[in-house]
């Protein structure tokens, strides 16, 4: 079976054909919450700068960016006026009656998209607490991992017909490589290796599974004790792989939603070709779109930790407020780092590719 | 009372666990983050205290910013002072399969029940609370269609917004799609009224509201509605049954629908057990050991059981047909509030234990004696899940508090006994005081209430649910929680004090059925109270010698007073049952409450009889018969030949 059809076998007999439209209408959904705020916080008059209105907002120094971003998009949706470049009017004032029909769509679209109801909630709780958020009173990850548990998190990354979708094509792929040692990074929540961990078990050596923060490395040490082979470590992959974890050489390195984190992406995967033995694979989930359903909370992830400065992007997104590299720059940079392209999923006509969720492979050349 | 131990240890030990360090490392000035922790850590550790410490914090404690003694502070100050905290429950919660299936009433529920049915000496149709606030700053244009929504969003959260009580006494919730389940406001629009018109419909509408309460025999137990007033004013107006919700769940249901109302995208963390999860976890309760030696505990006290305070009344409660209950209020500023706190916390009593001295040793000087036995509702739950504090429900109970003044005792001795009695007795309410209650009028002989005075505080609660309550409701405007009208009616009560917090104020209030007291006795009793709780929010109250009366028991001196000796029951020939109405009973007596009733004396709740089934019983007999009893005039002669006799009358009349 191609990878292809081992992902959409995990879906049944799911109807696809509203997952286009209701990728949009979740999308507008959450923008529409978030021009419901800037419209009932925004001083009358205007019109404003984004930085007037951060300061409107009291928005904390590290997330004074964000209006700016909320602004542009708000702008390209028509959702807010931008009578000059970089000038906003307040957004209008949206009626109760307008906002639970806003709020009825978003849940009928996030059911429509396989998510369970915990997203809903999520996403509501995080449009009511932006105030709060932007003055730094509430961290995005409070939200995301309510009562330190996993549940939003694993509803945003595993339960939800993409995701259902890339993880089984990406076990599928894996099943067939049977790798002897694998490197996971920015493992987190470990969406795909609770998959990934079953079909490994004939093949593994070793399941090395890393991380920055040391929160989830306890978590996974517990979840996934059963598995001899799996090692949990800190690692920065921002930093030297090598001096971290050993030179390798890996037979499978797994980056999910997580690569983009990389200051420099090129320079990531030129690092990780080096740990790669010779027809070893990278494999990537990434997303190639910023939706506007995840603008309340992954501006905040992006920010400055508490005290110091922003991130910044040295890569193809330098200068830029983006997030994410699309599928093209995705697959240039995989070329450039001398990484041959295996599979890139979902095919690009196919309604799934409406989430702009993709699985990448790439080996090096043996 | 031995203090708490600070949370300090508790928390350093789950700071160490998280940041990988060793106890010792953890100093108390330095914050999570200095520490290592991140904001992730920091989720995790807030997710600790409240399983560890049973302590809920709101969103914003948890910054990656907080040092250990900030935290250590505020977790006292959220640990609140559950009675029944730390007693390991003999039996767990469980879900049940079907949430739609019936279930019985509670103690406290059946009492409620039996009261609409005019059950009672001193009941009413309906039992509830009433109270309206005034709102600022209303876009009156938004109001109706917010609190709509508001309403209907708090009808899916929390499950008794849809409840029913059925006539035998059950009780069920509705599907949110059956007809009706979800209740809707209404609106009263005076906008473009004259202030005289005004004055009239506020007058009726809280008129009907206070003496038409809302009935979950026929609807919603809840009923809430809104004016709309000249100015971008209103007012919202709520109406709920003592059926379906208590006083926690009063305060609960206000947060939460003005949360809802107040933001369209506000969620409720789901609610993982729901009233009926409880109530039929506690039943299982009465199979265990703990609960027969609770019942026994107080088996053994109740002869020793002393009546009532002896009140002076000016008419017999059985004679009066009271249609509202009077109410006298007071308050204390949030900083004379904060100011008792922190004189109860130094004398080493809770709050409640201070107020329920306060309120005794003012009915020992308005009744002339110093021994009294008292009803208190309990408003705090079993703990049995962490849910259950935030569930609305009819959860309360009673329990009986015998109280006895020292003479020549200084106020905080006598708080400091009040609270150890107090938690004595507490410490044994696996068994409701509804049922203890109902023994001793059955050892007493009597159908008359036991306990017609009681207290309740829910002081302290503030802390116990965390957040405090918002002022703004969004588009219904601004609360002013100065302007506030309630009024509560509950069958079986003559006089009630209740203590409760309302925007970081001590509120407190009387109700009492008027008709039965003189208003100047009321008045100064209440002052009485007041000057009490002043003296002891300024520190001086607590020192002084506490002047009582020096009879211990009442003076039973043929006056009319509560607690008096009832009518003289009409003694009924023993025998067996002498015709043919007289022997359908008893055999509907056998069915009912399966046991042999081969005497016509036979008092109905001596064989296991209770009010319940006393409605039940009528119910029954009205069908086969065809004569309409109310319960009360069977209360008065409860046996198999009084209540013949009473339907002989009865279809006479007929
Ligand atoms: C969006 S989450 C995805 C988590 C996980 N792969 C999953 O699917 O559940 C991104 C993860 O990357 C991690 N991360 C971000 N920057 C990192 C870095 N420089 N080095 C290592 N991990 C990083 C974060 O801690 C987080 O767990």
């Amino acid at each position: 079976m191609t990878a292809h059809r081992a992902g959409l076998a995990a879906l049944g007999n799911t109807p696809l054909g509203d997952v286009p439209g209701d990728v949009r209408r979740l999308d507008l959904a959450v923008l529409t919450g978030i021009a419901a705020f800037l419209g009932s916080r925004l001083p009358e008059g205007g019109p404003w700068t984004a930085d007037q209105v951060a300061d409107a907002l009291g928005a904390a120094p590290r997330h004074r960016w964000i209006p700016g971003r909320w602004l542009t998009v708000l702008a390209d949706e028509a959702l807010v006026e931008s009578s000059a470049p970089g000038r906003y009017h307040r957004p209008r004032r949206y009626r109760r009656a307008e906002l639970a029909a806003v709020r009825d769509t978003l849940d009928r679209a996030r059911r429509g998209l396989g998510y369970p109801e915990t997203l809903t909630r999520y996403l509501l709780e995080s449009l009511r607490l932006l105030p709060e958020q932007l003055r730094d009173e509430v961290s995005a990850q409070t939200l995301l991992f309510p009562d330190g548990e996993f549940g939003v998190a694993a509803a945003a990354y595993r339960d939800n017909l993409v995701n259902a979708y890339l993880n089984a094509a990406a076990v599928e792929y894996v099943r067939r490589l049977a790798p002897g040692r694998t490197l996971e990074l920015g493992a987190g929540t470990g969406s795909l290796t609770v998959g990934l961990l079953p079909v490994l078990r004939g093949c593994a050596t070793e399941y090395l599974f890393t991380d920055l923060s040391a929160f989830f490395l306890e978590e996974a040490r517990v979840r996934f004790g059963g598995y001899a082979f799996l090692r949990a470590e800190v690692l920065d992959f921002s930093q030297d792989l090598a001096a971290q974890c050993g030179p390798g050489p890996f037979d499978l390195v797994i980056a999910v939603n997580a690569a983009h984190n990389a200051p420099h992406v090129g320079e990531l995967l030129a690092r990780i070709r080096g740990l790669l033995a010779p027809g070893g694979a990278l494999l990537l989930v990434e997303t190639c779109r910023e939706h506007h359903q995840s603008l309340t909370s992954m501006p905040f992830l992006l920010s400055a930790r508490p005290g110091g400065t922003r991130p910044e992007r040295r890569d193809t997104r330098a200068g830029t407020d983006r997030t994410y590299l699309t599928r093209e720059e995705w697959r240039d940079s995989l070329a450039a780092a001398g990484l041959t392209p295996r599979l890139d999923l979902p095919p690009v006509d196919h309604p799934l590719a409406a989430f702009s969720q993709r699985l990448f492979v790439a080996a090096r050349n043996p | 009372m031995t203090p708490l131990p600070s949370p300090a240890r508790d928390l350093t030990r789950i700071w160490a666990e998280l940041l990988g360090l060793d106890p010792g490392e953890i100093g108390p000035d330095a914050s999570f983050l200095r520490l290592g922790g991140d904001s992730v850590l920091a989720v995790r550790m807030s997710a600790l205290v409240r399983k560890r410490l049973g302590v809920e914090l709101a969103l914003s404690d948890v910054t990656v910013e907080i040092t250990l003694s900030a935290l250590a502070d505020l977790v006292a100050r959220r640990g609140g002072d559950g009675g029944t905290a730390g007693r390991a429950l003999p039996v767990d919660i469980r879900r049940r399969p079907d949430p739609d299936a019936p279930f019985p009433l509670m103690p406290l529920q059946q009492g409620y029940f039996v009261g609409q049915h005019d059950g009672w000496e001193l009941s009413y149709d309906s039992a509830h609370f009433y109270g309206d606030m005034a709102l600022r700053d209303m876009d009156a244009d938004e109001a109706e269609e917010t609190l709509a929504d508001a309403l209907h969003r708090l009808a899916l959260h929390q499950p008794t917004l849809r409840a029913r009580i059925t006539p035998d006494g059950m009780q069920h919730v509705l599907p949110p799609d059956a007809p009706g389940a979800i209740p809707r406001p209404r609106v009263h629009d005076l906008r473009g009224a004259g202030e005289e018109e005004i004055r009239a419909t506020l007058e009726t509408v809280r008129h009907e509201m206070a003496t038409t309460g809302p009935d979950p025999l026929t609807g919603p137990g809840l009923d809430v509605r809104l004016t709309l007033l000249p100015g971008d004013r209103g007012r919202l107006h709520t109406a709920m049954s003592l059926i379906a919700m208590d006083g926690w769940s009063a305060t609960l249901l206000n947060r939460e629908l003005l949360a809802l109302a107040a933001d369209w995208n506000a969620v409720p963390a789901p609610l993982e057990v729901d009233f009926g999860d409880y109530v039929t976890s506690i039943g299982r309760l009465r199979a265990t050991g703990q609960w027969a030696a609770d019942r026994d505990w107080w088996w053994d006290r109740l002869d020793d059981a002393p009546p009532p305070p002896a009140l002076p009344l000016r008419a017999d409660p059985r004679d009066v047909a009271p249609t509202l209950m009077d109410t006298r209020e007071a308050r204390l500023d949030a900083a004379r509030w904060a100011a008792l706190r922190e004189a109860c916390a130094a004398h080493g009593v809770t709050p409640s234990a201070a107020m329920l001295t306060a309120f005794s040793v003012v009915l020992a000087r308005w009744a002339g004696h110093r021994r009294m036995l008292l009803n208190t509702l309990q408003l705090n739950r079993l703990p049995l899940h962490p849910d259950i504090h935030r569930t609305i429900g009819a959860f309360a109970s009673t329990l009986l508090v015998p109280v006895a003044l020292d003479a020549g005792r200084t106020f905080a001795e006598l708080a400091v006994e009040r609270q150890r009695s107090f938690g004595e007795h507490a410490g044994h309410s696996l068994i409701s005081g509804v049922e203890v209650a109902r023994e001793l009028a059955r050892r007493r002989g009597t159908t008359r209430p036991v306990a017609p005075v009681v207290f309740q505080s829910t002081l302290g609660m503030d802390a116990a649910v965390g957040e405090r309550q918002a002022r703004s409701a969004g588009p219904l405007g601004e609360l002013d929680f100065a302007d506030f009208y309630h009024q509560l009616r509950t069958p079986q009560v003559a006089l009630e004090a209740r203590f409760w917090e309302m925007n970081a104020e001590m509120v407190f209030a009387f109700s009492l059925v008027a008709e039965v007291f003189e208003a100047d006795q009321v008045d100064a009793a209440f002052r009485g109270l007041v000057e009490l709780v002043e003296a002891l929010a300024d520190g001086s109250g607590w020192e002084r010698v506490v002047e009582l009366p020096g009879a211990v028991d009442a003076p039973r001196d043929g006056r009319l007073s509560l607690g008096g000796p009832a009518a003289a029951e009409t003694a009924v020939a023993a025998g067996p049952p002498r015709d043919e109405l007289e022997q359908r009973i008893a055999l509907l007596w056998e069915e009912i409450l399966d046991v042999p009733v081969l005497d016509r004396a036979t008092s109905f709740f001596s064989v296991g009889g209770d009010s319940l089934l006393a409605v039940r019983t009528l119910a029954r007999l009205a069908k086969d018969v065809g004569v309409a009893m109310r319960v009360r005039r069977f209360l008065d002669a409860p046996t198999v030949a009084g209540l013949a006799e009473a339907v002989r009358e009865r279809g006479a009349a007929q």
